[in-house]
């Protein structure tokens, strides 16, 4: 007798994953809006002197930071999306190779019959 | 907040390399953005305040007030120092006129006079060099120096409120009104430090001002000549003030304080005393103590120490119309600082003050050995000082005394070397101690007999007596170190040897340790000489030398050869010829360390590990009675020590 039909799971929550893209895609978009709002305002201000260029300078790096961070959770959005879509699919090729797998297991079952 | 939302974001079920990758990865962007938001709060706060500079500027530097959202924001972030922070020298210096005009006259409600404590305190934490200075300076001028003046009069109402309320007091200085009030309105309470959160900033403001040179003369000569002396020296409790305001102060605060004083000398009990509210002092929070009162004298000293220009230039100029009575009731006419202070002036403090004062100008003045002209004036300064230590008047002085020894051992101690072993030792005028010529050298000059004497007195004093043995005994091995670089030989230089021996020899005089009848009651003073030795022989790492004429006095010492102290004054004679043998040995092993001894008759003996001598003391039984016969019996070590110490002992 052949034994129960049974693969592994394939572990991840793909409509989970896909929701957290999108909420890391949406952290992206707010960095990169505070940056542009902070660089539009530093640009339009009006601030002569010594100070004036310490002050830019200071919000230009911070202003490249908020660019790497964005960039970044744009990269990690992505990542997950590739996973979700890549789980998804593992996830339905197992639950057709379960079928196939049990259909075969019922035919092996009828032939048994038949032979006695 | 980008930070916070994102690093809160829920995380799905994912694959393991997945998860910790996002993960990961989350964690470094949420560092990122906190990382930023600091500076991007910093960088708000720079813009607001920049931006309120721009909209008043033009106000207070025009004398015009300010008046809604503008007030309100000019004050507040004048109380927590942001404003400050973001000030041009000329903005600063017209928010404090600012400050001080609407202070003026509002200072006398204690709460304001804690608001504006706390604001001058602000302007402290978050300015600094000519920012925090031209606030000062236009706080000060502004405020007025009366007005300065009277706030320790109000910080001391407030904090003896329950005191001066209950008492009668005919001190027209003490205000009354105001500790009434206090009392009245807060039963006496006070939450703020008297002292170090009430006095403090003002006294600050006013060093600022004065040490930048913002403030005019006219303003810092008001506050030193104010007829309420008491006041004045409180405000010089912390900080660093101006050379000339300094100055005034050292005359109205301590040279006229000492001859008015010098009047009641006779009269026990009849000297005017300032009432006794001590700032601080009745204070829950405080040491119970508080600041000098009866004795104000004492703050303006300490202040002269935190400034050695304005130090030296006080305890070195000479004085004008000064006339102090003596103990007979008459005048005398005294020009000298020095000695006006030590044998006329009277100090709760045991003179540290003084002293403390005393040692920052002579570090002034010896700061620079190729400054001449400062060098002489420094060498007066430690005349003085010397003179009035062993002719002076004053007593109870020993802070002065110990300051003095710590400007010998810094200062003078090759002067005292060649003084001990000048040809000519006696004392050429007889009279005030000590002289100077800087026509031939730029050092001070002392009898030996003087030389005894300031050694004595130096060593008379437990904790500065050990600090100066402990220079001298660095000054010594330095030198034996240097000398004992050349190879010996008989028609060599040894005045260095002989300098130290005759050092020695005056300091074992000064120490008692030449008196047999009185060694065994050597005291403190004694033990701190035989300390000496000890720490020069420790310096140039050598045990003492046995056989140079005092191996039997060694030898009974049993295995100590850094012999403790109290086995040295167990017998003196023991304890002479080891003092002695101290330099002797020092001298054998630093020609060993520079390797002009032939260690080879010690290397036979087992004396010699990893090429050099074992140390005598950590040798005892067999092994020490071979290093005795190398020394005993080796004739290279007997002709060098001889060649040495011939002029040492001479």
């Amino acid at each position: 007798m052949p034994g129960p039909v049974w693969l592994p799971e394939v572990v991840g929550d793909p409509a989970g994953m896909r929701a957290l893209a999108s909420s890391l895609r949406q952290a992206a978009d707010r960095v990169s809006g505070i940056e542009s709002d902070v660089a539009g305002a530093v640009s339009s201000m009006t601030f002569e002197g010594p100070a004036g260029d310490t002050f830019r300078t200071r919000t230009a790096g911070t202003g490249r930071v908020a660019t790497s961070v964005a960039e970044r959770l744009q990269g990690l959005a992505a990542t997950v999306e590739r996973s979700a879509a890549q789980v998804e699919q593992e996830q339905a090729e197992r639950l057709r190779r379960l079928e196939q797998m049990q259909r075969e297991l019922e035919a092996a079952r009828a032939r048994a019959v038949t032979a006695r | 907040m980008a930070a916070r939302s994102i690093g809160s974001l829920p995380m799905p079920e994912m694959p393991a390399g997945v998860a910790g990758e996002v993960s990961a990865g989350i964690n470094a962007v949420s560092a990122q953005l906190q990382g930023q938001t600091p500076t991007l709060a910093e960088d708000a706060v720079e813009l607001e305040r920049r931006a309120l500079w721009t909209e008043i500027a033009d106000r207070l530097q025009a004398g015009y007030p300010l008046e809604g959202s503008q007030l309100r924001e000019f004050t507040a972030w004048m109380m927590d120092g942001s404003l400050l922070r973001y000030a041009t020298e000329e903005q600063a210096e017209a928010a404090g006129a600012y400050i001080g005009s609407t202070y003026r006259d509002r200072f006398r409600d204690p709460n304001e006079l804690f608001d504006l404590a706390q604001i001058l305190h602000a302007s402290q934490q978050n300015a600094s060099g000519d920012t925090l200075a031209a606030f000062s300076a236009g706080f000060v001028d502004r405020f007025g120096a009366e007005n300065l003046v009277e706030v320790p009069r109000v910080i001391q109402a407030v904090e003896w409120s329950h005191v001066i309320t209950g008492q009668t007091t005919t001190d027209p200085r003490i205000l009354q009104d105001i500790a009434r009030d206090w009392e009245w309105d807060t039963g006496g309470e006070l939450d703020h430090d008297p002292v170090n959160d009430l006095l403090a900033p003002f006294s600050l403001a006013l060093a600022n001002a004065t040490y930048s040179g913002r403030l005019s003369r006219t303003v810092e000569d008001e506050i030193a000549h104010d007829d309420d002396t008491w006041a004045t020296a409180q405000l010089l409790v912390r900080g660093v003030f101006g050379t000339h305001f300094l100055l005034e102060c050292f005359r109205t605060g301590v040279v006229d304080q000492v001859v008015e004083h010098s009047r009641y000398r006779t009269m026990v009990g009849a000297e005017p005393q300032p009432a006794p509210y001590a700032i601080g002092a009745y204070w829950d929070g405080g040491d119970g103590e508080g600041l000098p009162n009866h004795d104000t004298k004492l703050l303006v000293l300490d202040a002269l120490g935190r400034n050695p220009e304005a130090a030296a230039l006080a305890l070195t100029t000479p004085l004008e119309d000064v006339e102090p009575w003596d103990l007979y009731g008459q005048q005398q006419e005294v020009t000298n600082p020095v000695r006006l202070l030590y044998d006329y002036g009277e100090f709760d403090d045991d003179g540290d003050a003084f002293g403390h004062a005393y040692a920052s100008a002579a570090n002034h003045l010896f700061a620079d050995s190729s400054d001449t002209a400062a060098v002489d004036r420094g060498n007066l300064l430690t005349l003085d000082v010397l003179d009035r230590v062993l002719h002076g008047e004053g007593d109870g002085l020993g802070g002065v005394t110990d300051a003095l020894a710590g400007d010998l051992g810094d200062h003078h101690l090759d002067a005292l070397h060649r003084d001990a072993a000048a040809e000519r030792g006696d004392d050429v005028d007889g009279g005030r101690a000590g002289w100077v010529d800087p026509a031939i050298d730029h050092r001070i000059h002392l009898s030996r007999q003087e030389v005894v004497d300031v050694l004595a007195a130096v060593t008379d004093r437990e904790d500065a007596g050990r600090a100066f043995l402990a220079d001298a005994a660095r000054y010594q091995a330095d030198t034996i170190l240097a000398g004992t670089q050349a190879s010996p030989a008989v028609a060599g230089d040894y005045s260095w040897a002989h300098r130290a021996g005759a050092f020695d020899q005056l300091l074992m005089e000064a120490g008692d340790v030449n008196r047999v009848d009185d060694f065994e009651e050597a005291d403190a003073r004694a033990k701190m000489v035989v300390g000496f030795v000890n720490d020069v022989v420790s310096l140039v790492k050598t045990p003492p030398l046995v056989g140079i004429g005092v191996d039997h006095a060694v030898d009974a010492l049993g295995s100590s050869l850094a012999p403790s102290e109290d086995e040295l004054l167990r017998d003196n004679s023991r304890a002479h010829a080891v003092i002695e043998n101290g330099l002797t040995a020092a001298i054998v092993q630093g020609y060993a360390d520079n390797g002009h001894i032939d260690l080879s008759g010690a290397e036979q003996r087992g004396l010699v590990e990893n090429g050099r001598l074992i140390r005598y003391n950590e040798l005892d039984g067999i092994p020490r009675g071979r290093f005795d016969d190398w020394m005993n019996n080796d004739p290279e070590v007997n002709r060098i020590a001889h060649e040495a110490l011939q002029d040492a002992g001479r």
